[in-house]
């Protein structure tokens, strides 16, 4: 198994592959080309059907900032290597293309080009929990014992920066109150749970405050915001 | 709190080594499914609870969400996603306490149920696997 890292992704909602993927390449695609007259991104297959409703397009604009972005949406056509796929292509001032790049987005934020697979770092030899039990059983341990074992201290910091993260997900879930983006206008209720929460008691408080946590997390990952992606 | 994270780490590794963690491949029990195994695994052992019983809370934690199909409305992750995740959260609360109260055995182990939950996903139409052809997303 690889580094319990790759769990834990920190980014913005509401779907790793339709927004933490396209970040990311439209970050390297920057990097590699920085002044460009204007930029280009097409997007193809299943990205570009869902994309809108995932803020593809928002996490776009908000990437390329200042710089001049034209979008392209091409549900119909399914490049071959994955099904969410993106061009994205530099214009000079006389509207030639200079760098084109084709890449997907394949899940959990992951993104590959025509050239280059995910390269996968093997950080656990064994990939069975009754075989970590055992583990734990024979060495005396516990499981975040097994993990800092394989892993190594730096682990504790990384997962510090989650928790930091999560934590500040759960504030401003907690805070901000209207309508989610999307045609279905659904309200968030976060808010008005933790209200209520507060002025409840005993056993409904501590699980009217567990369903308020849950729901400011939620509803800051469909409003686009920064989150912990956790399974990834 | 960052021990407990990485134990719930490594309930998702397991799951996403041995089946999966995409609703496109096995619907919305191998997510949710999957971070409340996650969350039970992580609030057992804030609870004190011992290898043992934080993998039957995990166990139920997955095997309760066996099935769960993956068909969200207008394709935003919103309905039911957003309340899916605060009722596993609040199911999160009720495994690792029966775990803890438990003494940890069990017949359906956590490998065992991972692999029922991949099978299970594999068995599922493609209506129900976050394509929003199925179930509520055309009710």
């Amino acid at each position: 198994m690889e580094s319990i890292s790759k769990i834990y992704k920190i980014g913005y909602g509401p779907s790793s592959s339709h927004t933490m993927g396209p970040q990311k390449a439209a970050e390297m695609f920057i990097e590699r080309n920085p002044n460009a007259f204007k930029y280009k991104v097409t997007f193809y297959g299943s990205l570009a059907a869902t994309g809108k409703g995932h803020l593809t397009d928002v996490i776009m604009l908000n990437t390329f900032s200042e710089r001049t972005l034209s979008m392209e949406w091409q549900p119909n056509i399914f490049l071959p290597k994955h099904p969410n796929g993106m061009k994205f292509e530099t214009i000079d001032e006389s509207g030639k293309n200079i760098s084109i790049w084709t890449v997907y987005s394949v899940g959990g934020g992951d993104i590959i080009d025509d050239d280059n697979e995910i390269e996968h770092h093997k950080v656990y030899e064994l990939n069975k929990m009754n075989d970590i039990l055992k583990w734990c059983k024979n060495n005396g341990m516990t499981i975040w014992e097994f993990v800092e074992f394989n892993e190594g201290k730096q682990i504790w910091s990384y997962l510090s920066k989650v928790w930091a993260v999560m934590k500040t997900s759960i504030s401003r879930g907690l805070e901000n109150e209207g309508v989610l983006p999307g045609i279905i206008h659904l309200p968030r209720k976060a808010s008005a749970y933790h209200i209520r929460a507060k002025s409840s008691q005993g056993s409904l408080q501590k699980r009217a405050m567990v369903f308020a946590y849950a729901l400011a997390v939620a509803e800051e990952n469909a409003a686009g915001g920064k989150i912990v992606t956790a399974p990834t | 709190m960052t021990h407990a994270l990485a134990t719930a780490g490594i309930i998702a590794n397991l799951v996403k080594n041995n089946a999966s963690i995409s609703g496109a491949s096995v619907g919305c029990q191998g997510e949710i499914g999957t971070a409340c195994a996650m969350a039970s695994a992580a609030a057992a052992q804030l609870f004190g609870a011992t290898p043992y019983q934080i993998e039957y809370a995990a166990e139920m934690g997955l095997e309760h969400h066996l099935g769960l199909t993956c068909d969200p409305i207008a394709g935003l992750v919103q309905i039911p996603c957003i309340e899916r995740n605060a009722f596993a959260a609040g199911r999160a609360m009720d495994a690792s306490a029966f775990a803890v109260i438990s003494d940890g055995s069990h017949r359906i182990s956590f490998d065992k149920i991972v692999k029922t939950m991949n099978q299970t996903g594999f068995d599922l139409p493609s209506i129900y696997k976050e394509t929003s052809e199925g179930g509520l997303a055309i009710a």
